[in-house]
Order: structure tokens, then sequence, then C-alpha cells
């Protein structure tokens, strides 16, 4: 048995009040005598005491029992059927995190009751049952599972939840649900959510499926875009877009903060069911933006919308070789860029640049700053290289901000070369088979990007992809290609090791979180809205400071309004299983036994 | 509403409630049959006591009278008109003729007004006062004169002396005017009674004798020949055998004071032979000191019991 509110059990204190009236009021029974001392005779002993115990008249045990009842009723008992009859089951719970959970039209938000929901359906486990926790919110994440986590500490999990983040991803979660089913166990699913989102369509499911929905109210406004357009330094305009989803019209105050302080702020009247849209033009740039609503309603998460805008500076860039084309066509698309043709003649050590780039020649030291390789000459004294070799197998890119948005369908590749002393760390960051055709190493203040693959032949140097990837070349000698704002849930890219040694992130909750050598490729607690600051320092020390912002106002997760989506079990296991692993609410059971006692009592009270 | 009625005490009937000076429970009177047999009897008393006036009963003393019942020798001094000639004629000395007087006596009814003897159902007062308007009538209708005194802490009042027939309207407003209430200290009022009514008579006292200490120190007060002392001990069933059982608080009407029993058949037991013992003492008290005891249960109707019953037991005489 579980309690789904477990103070309503404090309701039993009532029982000795109870009690203490009934003995008042059953107290000696008290008779008028004509002389007391026609019983003076009588002994000590056979006098009564002057408290008496307590009679246990009907009428007692009934007030008794309708306070236990109601007690017991209001702290919402439950009780499974397999615990009575010694069979396990699998239970999954997927509780929805997203942002609109946080709204308050339950008090005090939808969250805290699906998660309390969450935490009575764990706590009404059996020893052999096993359950299992997801939240679905911007991702699905496994919370935990009782097969290889203690159930109280289960439970301790998910009572530290938080809600945030936008997005939904229900079907994935279920898809790992499904998949983590133990075998030969009796499954059930729990979904936990507020269902404000479009019905996920999802067909019928192998396990009795319930769905608790929360929450009931469609009255919100939300600022779901915040676009910014800089003109140079000296003036900016500032785009918000306003939505409102409820049945009147609604007054706030639209307020810009730059850089944290207030600019402006003008009342506001978003039509029902209606958008609006606001501009600001304010002079300078300030490094970080943001637009509020002000006013009550019932998701405060989305009235606020953030973002950042990174330092704007011309990337000094070097070409050194003898056959610029096609990389001078690249980086003259660039309007951040400004580059210079430089002969393998007439390089001299010495010339600094943010980006250095090196076709056909290496110098017989490495430049300061960003360098990028391609189409290295075999031997020098830098690298000694062997090859070319035909490239065999389809190159595969990782993950690096380096390859963001670079697609290589299509490309028809030429040769590539074998590096014969590699570094002593590096990273690959394309590679076919085992061996490495694109690695980032750091020697010095220099960051070297060699690329290993031939470009004089093949169609990379024509294909659309090489000019993006030169374009993603000069961005990362600006700085790390971070998005000014992000949705909330989504991650941040993290520039590597190599690029940034130092690394600190400022979520808005004011931790201050350093990142060493070991850190992920991106940033994937941002559940919580609001600015991001990242202080990346460079291996000559350099630091740049980025701030962007993480948003939830977007028009789906800003619209609260709980959807009538129902998720449909497969029949023919439905009707065993749910029976089977039904848990049984016993709040009305015993509501009807108080309301029973209740009648009973009028009827002797009437007598 | 219902916590009031909750913290309330569970207490007796209202009729059982303390009376500090409750009315009577009722009016009372004597309905024509008893009437009609009240004036078929008359009350008896001593012959001892002492009367005065020209009344309706025999006098113990010889005096020379009409009535005649013996002859006496003449001695110097005798009024010569009450000389027997005839008889003297036919003697050698002279004989006076010596007769029977008629004389009225007085009739002295005290009634205990306390409490307890308000207590009952129905009240004790209502057999009292039956009880003593019939007394009272008996005595009026007799032409003995008649004193009603009440017998209690509270202002105590009476009526007399009055004699005739005629009084009983006012004997029966007196009765019904009765306050009960409080307690008595009978010990008290008889002796302030009997110091104001020297004269004695024939008394009877109604009451529950509850709180008495000692009856014989009461009836030294009223003695005998100057008093013919009747005491007429009233009880309500319900003291003479209790019906009650269980756990109680028990209150006493007129002290107010309390005590918890567990009442059982064994304590009721022992309650009677208590009681009897009391009683017993009682009608010792009242032998010795020449007083007559009567107990009387307040549930004998006056007519078919508590009459034929003062009858039996020669407190009531035919005329």
């Amino acid at each position: 048995m579980s309690f789904a509110f477990p103070l309503g059990l404090l309701g039993l204190l009532t029982v000795p009040p109870i009690v203490a009236l009934h003995m008042f009021s059953k107290r000696a029974r008290r008779h008028i005598i004509s002389s007391l001392d026609l019983w003076d005779f009588a002994e000590v002993e056979v006098r009564g005491q002057k408290f008496h115990p307590i009679p246990p008249t009907l009428l007692m045990v009934i007030d008794v029992l309708i306070a236990i009842a109601l007690a017991l009723a209001l702290s919402q008992p439950q009780i499974h059927a397999d615990l009575a009859e010694g069979r396990a089951r699998h239970m999954t719970v997927l509780l929805d995190d997203s942002i609109s959970m946080t709204a308050t039209d339950l008090t005090p938000d939808r969250f805290f009751h699906a998660r309390l929901e969450a935490m009575n359906l764990l706590r009404g486990l059996g020893p052999k049952d096993v359950g299992t926790v997801f939240t679905f919110g911007a991702r699905p994440e496994r919370v935990g599972d009782t097969r290889d986590t203690d159930l109280p500490e289960l439970i301790n999990r998910v009572a530290s939840l938080q809600a945030g983040g936008t997005g939904q991803s229900l079907r994935q979660a279920l898809a790992l649900a499904l998949a983590g089913v133990e075998p030969g166990l009796p499954a059930e699913i729990h979904i936990l959510s507020d269902a404000s989102f479009r019905d996920p369509a999802i067909d019928a499911l192998p396990h009795p499926t319930q769905v608790e929905v929360y929450g009931s109210s469609s009255q919100n406004a939300a600022v779901i875009d915040l676009s910014v357009r800089t003109f140079g330094g000296s003036e900016t305009h500032v785009f918000a877009r306003f939505i409102n989803f409820g049945h009147d019209s609604a007054q706030r105050l639209a307020t810009l903060l730059a850089d944290g302080n207030p600019i402006d702020s003008s009342p506001v009247t978003i039509p029902p069911e209606s958008e609006l849209t606001q501009v600001w033009s304010i002079s300078g740039r300030p490094a970080s933006i943001a637009v509020e609503l002000v006013g009550e309603d019932a998701l405060e998460a989305d009235d606020r919308a953030t973002r950042g805008l990174p330092p704007e500076r011309a990337v000094q860039a070097g070409l050194v070789t003898s056959s610029p084309s096609p990389i001078d066509r690249a980086l003259g698309a660039i309007s951040a860029v400004d580059f210079e043709i430089i002969s393998p003649d007439d390089y001299l050590p010495g010339l600094d640049f943010d980006l250095t780039i090196f076709r056909h020649y290496l110098p017989e030291e490495w430049p300061s700053g960003l360098v990028f390789v391609i189409d290295p000459p075999i031997e020098t004294d830098l690298l000694t290289l062997s090859g070319p070799t035909k490239v065999i197998e389809p190159p595969i890119p990782l993950k690096d901000p380096l390859l963001t948005g670079v697609d290589f369908s299509g490309v028809r590749w030429a040769g590539k070369w074998s590096l014969e002393d590699f570094p002593e760390e590096y990273d690959v960051l394309m590679r076919s088979g085992e061996e490495p055709l694109m690695i980032r190493w750091v020697e010095g203040g220099s960051r070297i990007t060699l690329f290993l693959t031939q470009t004089d032949d093949g169609n990379f140097a024509e294909h659309p992809a090489f000019p993006i990837m030169i374009a993603n070349i000069a961005q990362a000698a600006r700085g790390p290609i971070i998005e000014g704002q992000i949705l909330a849930g989504e991650p941040i890219p993290l520039p590597s090791y190599l690029q940034y040694p130092s690394m600190r992130i400022f979520p808005p909750d004011g931790e201050t979180i350093q990142l060493t050598r070991d850190r992920p490729s991106e940033w994937r607690d941002t559940n919580l809205p609001g600015y991001y600051g990242l202080e990346l320092t460079d291996p000559d020390g350099r630091t740049i400071a980025l701030t962007l912002g993480a948003n939830v106002g977007t028009r789906e997760e800003a619209d609260i309004l709980p959807r009538g989506w129902e998720i449909s079990a497969d029949q023919s296991t439905t009707a065993v299983d749910s029976e089977a692993g039904a848990a049984i609410n016993l709040t009305p059971w015993l509501l009807g036994a108080a309301a029973l006692l209740l009648l009973l009592e009028a009827g002797l009270a009437w007598r | 509403m219902w916590l009031r009625d909750i913290f309330r005490a569970e207490e007796a009937p209202d009729d059982l409630h303390p009376s500090r000076a409750a009315p009577a429970s009722g009016d009372i009177s004597l309905p024509p049959g008893v009437i009609r047999q009240l004036d078929h009897l008359q009350l008896r008393g001593s012959r001892f006591l002492w009367g005065e006036g020209i009344g309706n009963r025999d006098s113990l003393r010889r005096k020379p009278a009409p009535m005649f019942i013996e002859h006496r020798m003449y001695v110097p001094g005798d009024d010569v008109r009450f000389v027997d000639w005839k008889a003297s004629a036919r003697h050698e000395h002279y004989y006076i003729r010596q007769g029977m007087q008629e004389k009225e006596i007085t009739v002295n009814l005290l009634i205990d007004t306390s409490a307890s003897m308000g207590w009952g159902e129905p009240g004790k007062d209502i057999t009292q006062r039956l009880l003593a308007a019939a007394l009272g009538y008996l005595a009026l209708s007799h032409g003995d004169r008649l004193y009603v005194q009440s017998l209690t802490t509270q202002p105590k009042v009476q009526i007399g002396p009055i004699t005739g027939k005629g009084q009983t309207p006012y004997l029966m407003r007196f009765l019904n005017s009765l306050q009960f209430g409080g307690d008595v200290d009978l010990e008290a009022s008889v002796h302030e009674f009997s110091r104001k009514a020297s004269w004695g008579g024939l008394t009877y006292v109604l009451s529950d004798l509850l709180g008495v200490e000692d009856l014989a120190t009461v009836l030294e007060d009223l003695p005998a020949p100057s008093w013919d002392v009747i005491l007429l001990h009233l009880l309500h069933p319900e003291e003479i055998n209790p019906s009650l059982r269980g756990e109680l608080e028990l209150v006493d009407v007129e002290s107010g004071r309390t005590a918890n029993l567990d009442i059982n058949e064994g304590l009721v037991q022992s309650y009677r032979n208590r009681q009897a013992e009391w009683k017993k003492k009682l009608d010792l008290a009242c032998v010795e000191n020449h007083a007559f005891y009567m107990e009387i249960p307040t549930d004998w109707p006056l007519d078919t019991q508590i009459i034929p019953h003062l009858r039996s037991v020669n407190l009531l005489g035919d005329r």
C-alpha cells in the first residue's frame, strides 16, 4: 500500500479528541438524590473512580471509524492487485519534464503533482517488481531503474527532478521504455504529462498504458521569438514576437534589457489567440539582449527571452600558397574575414595572422594562431607524409564545430596522404576507416588543423562543402561557433580542449562549472532558461567571454492547454495485464464507508 | 449546540434537580370523597393534654359540672351550688356533684419544607401536604385550635391559631403557598417552636427526617404529657428501595455534595439494611420520648392506605 498524500494521515490525530469528547459526554451519570447521608455507609472500595473507563458506546466507535476513514481517504492510499496476488510486474513511468510542466494552474505547478504521482507509483512497487523512470522533455533521459538502483535512491532521484527545456520526446522515451521491459514480466506504462503538445500519434502499445494529464489552463502569453540585427557597433535592432494563447486579451508590459539594464518598457495588448511583434532600435552593440513580458500568467518561464551577441571582429587571415584558388574565393565570400594572399617566397616567419592557411607549402616553423594546412607538401621540416593513396572507405566526419553544417554527400574524393609522425596529442576530426583525414593539434601557440585529402583532384574543391568548411575555419579563428541563443534543453557545442584548454560555464542558477580536459563535446544541462555565460581561454591565455540565451518560448511549448490525445494499448494484452498491475485507489471506498457510517450514526441519532 | 450538549453532564430529569426555593410540586386539594371520609373521623390524642376553653374533647379534670359523673365529700370552700342536697339528705355528710368538662386542644402541624421533601416523582411534598390538609381539616372540624408551622432554614411561615371548619380554605391556601428548598435543622426549628408554643398539644411532625442526627434531642423539646408527638416519617419509594444501578455520580439535593458510587445489588442490599437500622433507631427514640413513630411511603394513596393505616394505629378514631 502507498499513500499519495501521506500528510493526510495527520487526520488520525482527530481520534483522541473524539474519544475525549465522548468521555466528557459519557462520564458517570449524575443523579440527584434526596440525601447523601443514606449512602454514607458506602466504603471507599465501592465508590466509583472520579474518571471512569470510557464506555465503548456504538456512537463513539462509529465516530472513531469515520475519523479513521476520512484521514485515510485524505492520504489517498493505493494498493496494487499484484501485491495481493504475489505477481511481479515491470512498471515504467514516463515523466514529462518540459518547461510547460511548470505552469502554475495547479498549485504549486503541474510538475509537482506529476512528480508526486511518479513517486507514489514507485512506492507502490512490490519487492519483486521492476520500476523504470524516464523523462521526456527536450530529450529522453533515463532517470533510473530498480534493476540497478535501490528503490529509495530512485525515488530520491525523482524527487530531485526539475522541469525545464523545451520540446517533447515522448516517442523516443516510449521506444526506450519498450526496449527495456523485463522479459517475462507483465508491463505497464504510466505517462505523466500535461499533454500540451500535439497528439504524438503513437501506435498501439503492447502494454497497458495509463496517461495522467495535469493542468487545464490556456491562459498564457509568451515571447516566442527574439532576433537581433546589428549594424556595425553603432546600432542594434531588436525584433520580438509575442503570442497570447488565452481567450482574453493579455495586457503586458514589454521590457527590453540590454546587458541586464532596462532600456525600454512599454505596455502592449496582445489580442486573444494572436501574435504581436515589437521592434526596438537601440544604439551601440550590447553583449546580451533580453525581452520580458511583465504580467501574471500560468507559465512564467516563457515570459522572457534572452540572446547573447558575440563580439564582432574581422578575422585577419593569410593564405600562403602559390595556387590560392578556390580558397581565396571561399574566404572572399566571408564578410568578416580580411585575408591576404602571400606567395611562399614572400612568406616570412613572424607574420602572425588570426588564421594562416598553407597550401602546397609549409614554413620551417608553425606560426602562432590558427593554422590550416591543405594539400601539404610531402617532405618538410614540420611534417613527414607518405602517399597519396586512394580513399577507399567513405570519410566519416566527427562532430566538431569545424565541420558543422558540412555535408560531404556527393564529394568525389581524390587521394589522401598518410602522416608518418603524429604529434603526441591530436584530435581526429575526420577519418576514412582507421586512417585520419583531418586532425588537429596544438604546438606551442599554434593550433594546427591538417587536411590530409587531396583537393587538386576530385571535386571537393568545387563542392559546396568546401566553402562551408573554410567558413567554419575562419569562424574558428574568430572564436568558437556558438549561437547567441538556444532553446532550453538544446545542447551547447563545446570547443575542444586543444582549442581552449580552460573553459568555464556560468548557468543561470549562479553555479560555475569548470570544464577539464575530459570535457564532453556539447553541454546538455541547459534545461534552465536564461543566460549561459561561457569563458574560453586559448593556449595563449587569451580569454573570450560569450553569452547565449536559453529560451523556452516556442509556439508549441507556450501553448499549455492540455490536448485530448490518448495512447492506445494493444487490447489483447491490456485486459489481462491491466487487471494484474492496476493500482487500486482506496480513496473512493474509504469515502463511501465514511458516508455509510455517517448515515448509520444519523439513523441512530434520529432514533 | 451539540457541543454544548456534549459538555453538559448527563443529569437526572428536571424534577429531580436540586431545588433551593422551589414552589411546591403543585396545588393540592382534598377530594370530596376524602372529606366525606374525614367527616366521620377525629384525631386521637392524649387525654392528658392541657386544654382550654370549651371544646369537644373530654377532659380528665373533674369539677363541679352539670354533667354528673360522681360524688365527693364536701370540703370547705366548695361552691354550695353544686351540693347535692338530695344525696346529702340521705347521709350524714354533704356531697358535691362532680362532672366531666369538655375542652378544646391545640393541634400543631410541623411541616418539613426542606429541598429533600420536594424531591421525587411525584414529590414527597404532595403526600405531605395532603396529609397535613387532612389532619388540619380534622382538627378544624373538631373544634381544635390549629397551628401550622414550616420547618426549614428558609424564612419560616406559620398560621394559627385557627379554629373552625370555615378556616379550611385558609389552611389549603397556606399549604399550597409553601416553598420547598434548602436544608432543615430540625433540632433548632423544633426547639424554637416549643419555646414559642409552650401550651403543647397534639403535634404532628411531617418530615423525611433526612439530616436529623439525633431525634431524641428533638423530642426532648416536646415532653409528654404537654406534648403528644406523632412523627410521620414520609419516605419516597425510591428512597425505600432505590432502583439506581451502575456508575453514578450522586448529588445531594440539599447540600450539593457529590459522591461517585458503583451501585450494584450488594450495595443496594446494604443500603436497605442500613435504612432499616436507621428507622429502628428513630422508632426507639420515639418510644423513649413518648412519641409515636410511623413510616408513610409517599406513594400511598391518602384515602385507601394512609387514612386506614392511621385508623389502624389509633391515630384516628370514629367520632
